[in-house]
């Protein structure tokens, strides 16, 4: 009897020695966007390491209250943010809810994909030159943020240009792909650079340049148009060293080529990223790219 | 590569399929988000197949459900509910899984082979991607819906009232909100489909059909033979011919696809049976043509990602970002060679999927045994298991049983109505807005 026992107690002892820590993996994004396809493909990966729970917030709002409850409960949470969102709630432009305003710092910080927005049209669509011309256009955008830019852009300009708004990167996609609209202006430019055999690029906002493509700026002197943006990826309900482990974990995925997260990044371009940065260093880069859509001083 | 290569995962596609149609609330996005792991181990041609696989034959499965249980597996089996569900109480349960399932495989192949023959021609499916154009098409299925009920000043109201549970939330497309009290987290998401559905239109069925002593009918109208069944359906190929073309061509409605296919074909076909005053509720028609229809939808809603790699689906849009992920793009490597092997695909899995379904036609009748009552009592409990369980993938379980509880009153008060004009426009909300605000920057 004595020995079942200490059999027993053996088993649970190194059962619960080698046991995964619970992390929650929340999307505070749509279900059917690139943040799903993104915290879907870490997931994977990460469940080398932790014992993971997937959460589908799809809202800033949603995620941040899940968020709290997980790390009330005493949980660990993994979550990407969108930053032009963040910003925008701090404009006042999108719902101010509280769990919004959530910032990046170094205590909660993992790392950031950083991307510029992009203007395009359809192949055989206008020349880059008409987007300065007399004849109306009509401009198709996906972001309200995106829409006071293009507004002040057409403004400083005094052109004549009609904007219109659609749902998504997908939508955009297709109106410019039809023929509705003339051209169009997307928040991130990977949603181009998937369908970059069937349409045309015209600028962007990346100051540098990007892939071959003009920068809006070495065109245009307007405000906004080498605004870049950050998308962080954020943890709750860890300390200090946990968190180290875990921006550890994240590198070590991210150097392996075969990695699903590694895989999918891979295959769009468009994306830049702070992992080769400090934390302090991803963390102002981040925040210099959120301050960009507002008048806030986030830092 | 060869097709015998494919076979295993086309079964896997098929068995997941069932278990999707079965249940409500699963469905094609949260089976394909349940088999993701495995998912990234197939390449982008193992993956289509897989995507057709389980998506054709949960359309199959969905009506069974529909009709025995009064329960949708999606919302596009909303019209099987009601005529289904209808002909099932009346003793005709199998003469209905039958019509859906043989509407199903017609409908998959008359699409198909159109597609075959117009295959140079495809590549201008953007153009169907106007916004005027859908805006059309919503608003006249919308009016369509109400005006082919018995009541259609009531059926508008319902619809009014549709709009705004819709309108809870806030819209990505202009960030403005309604009714959510503070931005209060759940709220600003919205109504969760499955919980209104359930209280709004299953509740409201369930309570109807209890009064009903099926006990009593024997399941033989026509005989149980797959040729009496095929004579009887083919004996409507009007109808089939007719929503295959309609749902072929709403199938395109980026967002809710095949719920308009099937709604649409289903009304239009209502409205031609009133008119010749030939229908009454348990119409083998009008669910033939909302079965048939949907499955078009089905195909021509995948057609978009094919040729030009843009999802107008949720499921779709997870499938791409996983094809994505191995390297494969949607709409770069469409040819005919793929959409050869897209046929062969799609006949395996329907005639698999047919085969799966049609026994559920002749054995239904033993279903009659159980009490209505009871058997509604048995579907009622496992609903709240299944929003339980939905609500507990965002979350948010707690936030889904308040919003079916908080909604059943309103499903006993409209138990005499048909709620179909409500849910129907309760859906297609978002969709709406996004249209009319769209419309709205065109003309000013």
């Amino acid at each position: 009897m004595k020995k079942l026992i200490l059999a027993i107690t053996m088993m649970f002892l190194t059962v619960t020695a080698h046991a995964k820590d619970k992390l929650y993996v929340v999307n505070t994004g749509s279900t059917g966007g690139s943040f799903n396809a993104i915290m879907s493909a870490t997931t994977q990966d990460l469940k080398a390491y932790y014992d993971i729970e997937y959460v589908q917030a799809k809202s800033c709002a949603k995620g941040g209250s899940v968020v709290q409850k997980l790390v009330d409960n005493g949980q660990k949470a993994f979550f990407i943010w969108n930053g032009l969102k963040v910003a925008s709630a701090y404009e006042g432009i999108i719902n101010k809810n509280k769990a919004c305003l959530l910032l990046p710092s170094v205590e909660n910080f993992v790392r950031a994909d950083l991307k510029y927005g992009m203007m395009f049209t359809k192949k055989g669509g206008i020349d880059a030159s008409a987007l300065f011309g007399d004849k109306q256009l009509t401009i198709g955008f996906n972001h309200t943020a995106i829409e006071a830019l293009l507004k002040g852009f057409i403004k400083h300009h005094g052109l004549n240009h009609k904007t219109i708004r659609y749902e998504n990167s997908k939508a955009i996609v297709m109106g410019a792909l039809s023929g509705e609209v003339d051209m169009a202006v997307i928040n991130s430019g990977s949603s181009f650079w998937k369908k970059a055999k069937k349409l045309k690029a015209l600028y962007t906002f990346n100051p540098n340049g990007e892939n071959g493509v003009a920068a809006l700026a070495s065109v245009s002197d307007a405000p906004g148009v080498d605004k870049g943006q950050a998308d962080s990826f954020l943890v709750r309900g860890m300390n200090a060293k946990e968190l180290a482990k875990f921006r550890s974990i994240t590198r070590e995925i991210f150097a392996n080529k075969d990695a699903n997260v590694t895989k999918w990044y891979a295959s769009v371009l468009g994306y830049g990223s702070t992992l080769d940065k400090s934390d302090i260093e991803g963390v102002d880069m981040t925040l210099t790219a959120m301050q960009n859509w507002t008048s806030t001083k986030l830092k | 590569m060869l097709i015998v290569e494919l076979l295993p995962i086309i079964l896997l596609g098929v068995m997941a399929g069932v278990i999707a149609g079965f249940i409500p609330g699963v469905g094609v996005f949260v089976s394909l988000t349940l088999a993701y792991p495995w998912l990234l181990q197939l390449n982008g041609i193992e993956l289509l197949a897989f995507y057709v696989a389980l998506g054709s034959t949960t359309q199959y499965i969905g009506s069974i459900s529909a009709t025995v249980f009064a329960i949708p597996g999606e919302t596009s089996s909303l019209p099987a509910v009601k005529e289904g569900h209808a002909m099932f109480l009346n003793g005709q349960g199998g003469l209905a899984i039958s019509g859906a399932a043989i509407g199903s495989f017609v409908g998959s192949f008359l699409v198909l082979g159109v597609c075959f023959a117009l295959f140079p021609f495809l590549e201008n499916v953007q153009f169907l991607y106007n916004t005027f154009l859908q805006a059309i098409i919503l608003v006249c299925v919308a009016i369509l819906i109400c005006v082919a009920t018995d009541h259609p000043f009531k059926s508008f109201s319902l619809a009014v009232v549709g709009y705004f549970l819709g309108l809870i939330g806030c819209r990505n497309i202009d960030n403005q909100c309604f009714a959510t009290f503070g931005d209060h987290p759940d709220l600003v998401g919205g109504l969760p489909m499955l919980p209104v559905i359930i209280a709004i239109y299953i509740f409201p069925k369930l309570l109807q059909s209890s009064n009903f002593d099926n006990t009593n009918f024997l399941d033989k109208p026509i005989e149980n033979n797959f040729f009496e069944h095929l004579r009887y359906f083919l004996d409507n190929w009007v109808t089939v011919v007719r929503s295959t073309i309609v749902g072929f061509f709403a199938g395109f409605t980026p967002g809710v696809s095949t719920t308009i296919s099937a709604n649409l074909s289903y009304t239009l076909e209502k409205f031609i049976q009133k008119r010749k005053k030939l229908y009454k509720e348990g119409d083998y028609r009008s669910l033939v043509a909302a079965e048939t229809a949907n499955n078009a939808g089905a195909f021509s809603c995948l057609l978009p990602l094919l040729i030009l790699g843009i999802p107008i689906v949720p499921s779709e849009a997870l499938l791409y970002e996983i094809a994505s992920a191995k390297g494969f793009i949607f709409g770069e490597t469409f040819t005919l060679e793929t959409f050869k092997l897209l046929a062969i695909i799609l006949v395996i899995v329907n005639f698999l999927a047919l085969c799966i379904a049609w026994p559920f036609a002749k054995h239904v009748c033993w279903l009659h045994k159980i009490p209505v009552k009871t058997l509604n009592a048995l579907i009622f409990i496992a609903l709240i298991g299944v929003v339980y369980m939905a609500g507990a993938k965002f979350y948010s379980q707690e936030y889904y049983l308040i919003v079916l509880f908080a909604l059943l009153p309103f499903g006993y008060l409209l138990r005499k109505y048909n709620t179909l004009p409500l849910i129907f426009v309760f859906v297609i909300q978002t969709r709406l807005d996004v249209i009319a605000i769209r419309v709205g920057d065109f003309l000013q």
